[in-house]
């Protein structure tokens, strides 16, 4: 057959496939795509992985894009299997910003919580792809709990994280050192749970929490996770040393969370009223949002309180640009079974905090990290399906606002849905770290 | 036929038979705990695991033993081609009795996996042994040798004596009792949960008698019956506290009939985390169950959708979706605040107590409540909660009765049966007397018996107010 007949009969042949089961008519309809998850308008990083959707109503698509004025634009035509007509949408458009965002972060992947666990995977994501590498899983530490895992200024290089199970205690990682210490048989004796590392990185500001959660008999909020008793720590790196300071210390209060600013001089924390019977109490248990000045390697001076509510309780502080944003919510220390939990910013020059509305929705806000410049932030959310953490980034537009965030992308959009898996502790990364599996079985082996 | 044929048929026909009339609830209960899906985590978490083939094909393989005919066939199909590919094999070495030996290889397979709650090993077996009959056959076949007359009887009577083997091990027994007391439960057939945990049967495994307790409660009958039960404790009596693979289940099962579902949903996914994939089928199952009780329907959806991925399942989930896709939640928190919400703790008298101080009363909770309380011993506070409650057609159940004569009661107040107080008064006069031998039968199955168990307990270990009513 002639090549020109055999390419064109192919040709036809593929567009009447293509073309099978599709409405030959579409009427306009003058609103957006009901797409799923929603990226109508969202703003993402220039070199961001494509965002990929399924339309929410489960209906058949095609998408085209193009790029317009900084934004790309998507018009999407939906059908249902066997309908004579189809729906083509308004185009929406997803935002371009030329705000540089880190190109990897690093991730949690756990069972949505309970008491035990199948496996836990530290797990990075290539933001200009959909690459997924398991860093280190819970094999490495006989099955083991990994609580969070911190790294210096975004580098992969200089890692903190503490690990629960047999013979468990702090893998601290640097360069090619890695090293298991047990923190708790070091100094005041306590253990390191919620690091914080210092911006000149000789320091490591932990809070020591005795953790414990319980099951609701017949509540929609079914974990509550709570601590008996909580103080800050701070570890010398060079000396391998553990401190504590007296106003951080003691059972009268609970103080956790520690988070530096940007320039190190200041220690933000959380800290509640020790409540007797802290279950059947746990209403009374409201975090304040407390700073201590930090000189020549020790803290200084009495707490300050920055911010307090009567009805809440704060949680996860994180400053940028001298603003701190935190987890709001009703009471309570652990916001992530907390369906009321959102997004909250502090302004220091008010002294006034604020719901940052455009990050929040009816479900949970909890977790959240900001970029290494400041330009992003990425958030851990339950609004999809109330149980199942997924994870959303949002470009930070300055002076308290943010652009609408957007789910952080899969290949294919159902990988969401599918994933029995809740993603927590989200951090940026500036450069890829290498696989430590090995190396943190070897310290467990030992 | 040649002997060729008739080994793998005999040895095909024996493990059909065994698995399909004598171990139909394990097969089934391998279903429930494997997990088949095509999503990318299971596909990734499977192919970086340590056996990627066998793994992909015993869990494709095991959702089928959902109906045991088919679980049985694959069982047997697994036993009988392992069996050929180490004929090939042995034969293709030109192995002497070769028939015999590949035959002693594969009933020692199934004799040692026999028991197992999984397929991984079995697949992995005959996968290797298919693996290397492959390569063997490289090598170049000789002449095959007839086989001898003795071979054939000699292969029936092996294959027979395994299979009794089998059928008779105590281990494999246990298993099959305790995984139809479990499929049965997870059914709601009451009645064949209680034909597997009788009591003698929860005499030989303890395991069963919850299941006997939780298939009595929701019969109503568990006032009746319970010390025909071979009780030595409370913690007999359930497996609250626990965390195994044996007592998560039940501790969901239990709490699904209790109407607790958050409790249920929690220990469902305790269940889940000893399996090797942290999930399966009928944790997916129980999930969309528990949720669509709880009017969660987003949740029940999402599991129903990855349900949907299973070769299997995807039929029953699709139609949970299709069923439930425009359904909005019924899930609210009127009338609760988290602060002040009540929380389960390990004591399963204070959760119940909980629960009926909430309106969550069901006749099986206040039952097992009154039950607690018998066995415990603390026959005020019986006597306290049966004056509480009332009875239908106020006939209060026979244990019941027992132990309220044991505090002393009136018996024309409380309506106790003649017949029960014909027994107590043998059962008091041997006391009396000191006839143990009376006193043993007369308190055989019923509370007095158990009563004078946990008093003599109390004696042993000291206790010196430990007093025995009505002596």
């Amino acid at each position: 057959m002639n090549p020109i007949i055999r390419n064109i009969t192919a040709a036809c042949t593929l567009a009447l496939l293509a073309s099978c089961g599709r409405p030959s008519a579409f009427v306009e309809s003058g609103e957006y795509p009901p797409v799923w998850p929603d990226c109508v308008g969202v703003t993402v990083p220039a070199d961001m992985a494509p965002l990929t959707f399924r339309m929410a109503d489960g209906r058949t698509f095609k998408e085209t894009r193009e790029m317009r004025d900084g934004a790309e634009w998507v018009t999407v035509k939906a059908w249902n299997k066997g309908d004579k007509q189809g729906v083509v949408y308004k185009p929406f458009p997803i935002y371009r910003s030329e705000d540089p965002i880190d190109p990897y972060i690093v991730y949690r992947l756990i069972d949505p919580g309970y008491q035990s666990w199948h496996s836990i995977t530290i797990t990075q994501r290539e933001l200009s792809s959909y690459k997924e590498t398991h860093l280190v899983s819970s094999e490495a530490d006989t099955k083991g709990c990994m609580n969070c895992h911190t790294f210096y200024n975004g580098d992969p290089e200089h890692m903190v994280m503490h690990a629960r199970g047999r013979g468990g205690g702090t893998v601290f990682i640097d360069g090619d050192e890695v090293k298991l210490l047990n923190i708790a048989t070091i100094g005041p004796k306590l253990q390191g749970v919620y690091p914080a590392w210092h911006p000149g990185g000789r320091y490591i500001a932990f809070s020591s929490n005795s953790t414990h959660q319980s099951f609701t008999i017949n509540d929609r909020q079914p974990i509550e996770v709570y601590d008996t008793r909580s103080d800050i720590i701070l570890m010398d790196l060079q000396t391998d040393s553990v401190t504590t300071y007296p106003a951080m210390t003691g059972p009268e209060y609970l103080e956790t969370f520690p988070a530096w600013s940007e320039d190190g001089k200041t220690l933000y924390y959380c800290s509640a009223d020790f409540v007797e019977e802290i279950v059947n109490n746990r209403g009374q248990v409201h975090y304040r949002l407390m700073a201590i000045d930090f000189e020549d390697g020790q803290f200084v001076g009495e707490p300050r309180l920055l911010w307090e509510d009567p009805d809440g309780s704060v949680s996860l502080p994180r400053c940028r640009d001298g603003r701190i944003l935190f987890t709001h919510s009703a009471f309570g220390t652990f916001p992530i079974w907390h369906e009321e939990a959102d997004l909250w910013m502090y302004d220091p020059q008010t002294g006034e905090a604020t719901p940052v509305e455009e990050l929040n929705s009816d479900g949970t806000e909890s977790y959240h990290s900001w970029s290494s410049n400041g330009k992003w932030v990425v958030f851990s959310s339950r609004r999809d399906d109330g149980r199942f953490t997924r994870l959303y980034l949002a470009h930070y537009a300055g002076d308290g606002r943010f652009d609408k965030p957007f789910m952080l992308p899969q290949k294919d959009p159902s990988h969401n849905d599918l994933r029995l898996k809740s993603y927590n502790v989200p951090e940026f990364l500036r450069t890829e770290s290498p696989v430590r599996q090995k190396d943190i079985a070897k310290l467990f082996a030992k | 036929m040649k002997t060729k044929t008739l080994i793998p048929a005999v040895l095909f026909l024996a493990v059909f038979c065994i698995s399909q009339f004598l171990q139909p609830f394990t097969l089934k209960d391998m279903q429930n705990c494997g997990l088949f899906l095509l999503t990318p985590d299971w596909i990734r978490e499977v192919l970086t695991g340590p056996h990627p083939v066998s793994e992909t094909v015993a869990s494709f393989l095991v959702q089928f033993y959902d109906i045991p005919v088919v679980g049985a066939l694959i069982v047997a199909a697994v036993i009988t081609l392992t069996y050929l590919a180490l004929d090939t094999v042995l034969s293709r070495c030109r192995l002497p009795l070769h028939r015999i030996v590949s035959l002693l290889g594969a009933l020692a397979l199934w004799f040692f996996t026999s028991h197992l709650t999984s397929n991984r090993i079995p697949v992995m077996v005959m996968l290797i042994a298919a693996g290397l009959a492959l390569v063997s056959l490289l090598i170049r076949k000789g002449r095959e040798r007839p086989a001898a007359r003795w071979e054939f009887p000699a292969a029936l009577v092996l294959t027979l004596a395994v299979a009794a083997l089998i059928a008779t091990d105590a281990r494999t027994v246990r298993q099959e009792r305790l995984a139809k007391a479990e499929v049965n439960a997870v059914l709601h057939r009451w009645d064949k949960v209680l034909e597997a945990a009788t009591p003698d049967n929860s005499a030989k495994d303890p395991r069963l008698m919850p299941y006997a307790f939780l298939a009595l409660g929701e019969k109503d009958a568990l006032g009746d019956n319970m010390f025909k039960y071979p009780l030595t404790s409370p913690d007999d009596f359930g497996m609250e506290g626990e965390n195994t693979l044996v007592a998560n289940l039940f501790n969901s099962l239990l709490n699904e009939c209790l109407h607790v579902p958050n409790e249920a949903i929690h220990q469902i996914f305790q269940y889940s985390a000893h399996l090797p994939h942290g999930m399966s089928h009928l944790s997916l199952y129980q999930l969309i169950k528990y949720n669509l009780e709880s009017g969660n329907y987003t949740l029940a959806c999402k599991y129903a959708e990855i349900l949907s991925h299973n070769t299997k399942n995807r039929a029953a989930a699709k139609k949970v979706l299709r069923t439930y896709a425009d359904a909005v939640d019924t899930a609210d928190t009127t009338g609760h605040s988290s602060a002040l919400s009540l929380v389960m703790t390990k004591d399963a008298q204070i959760n119940l107590a909980q629960m009926n101080s909430l309106g969550m009363i069901t006749s099986n909770s206040a039952n097992r409540y009154l039950c607690y309380q018998l066995l415990y011993g603390d026959l005020e506070n019986f006597k306290r909660t049966m004056e509480m409650l009332s009875w239908p057609d106020n006939r209060i159940p026979v244990n019941y009765q027992e132990a309220l004569l044991l505090s002393e009661i009136d018996p024309v107040y409380w309506d106790i049966d003649d017949k029960v107080l014909k027994r107590f008064d043998a059962f008091t006069d041997a006391v009396m007397r000191g006839d143990n031998e009376a006193i043993r039968k007369t308190a055989l199955g019923n509370y007095w018996g158990y009563y004078i168990l946990i008093k003599d307990k109390e004696l042993s270990s000291g206790d010196s107010d430990a007093e025995f009513p009505g002596s």
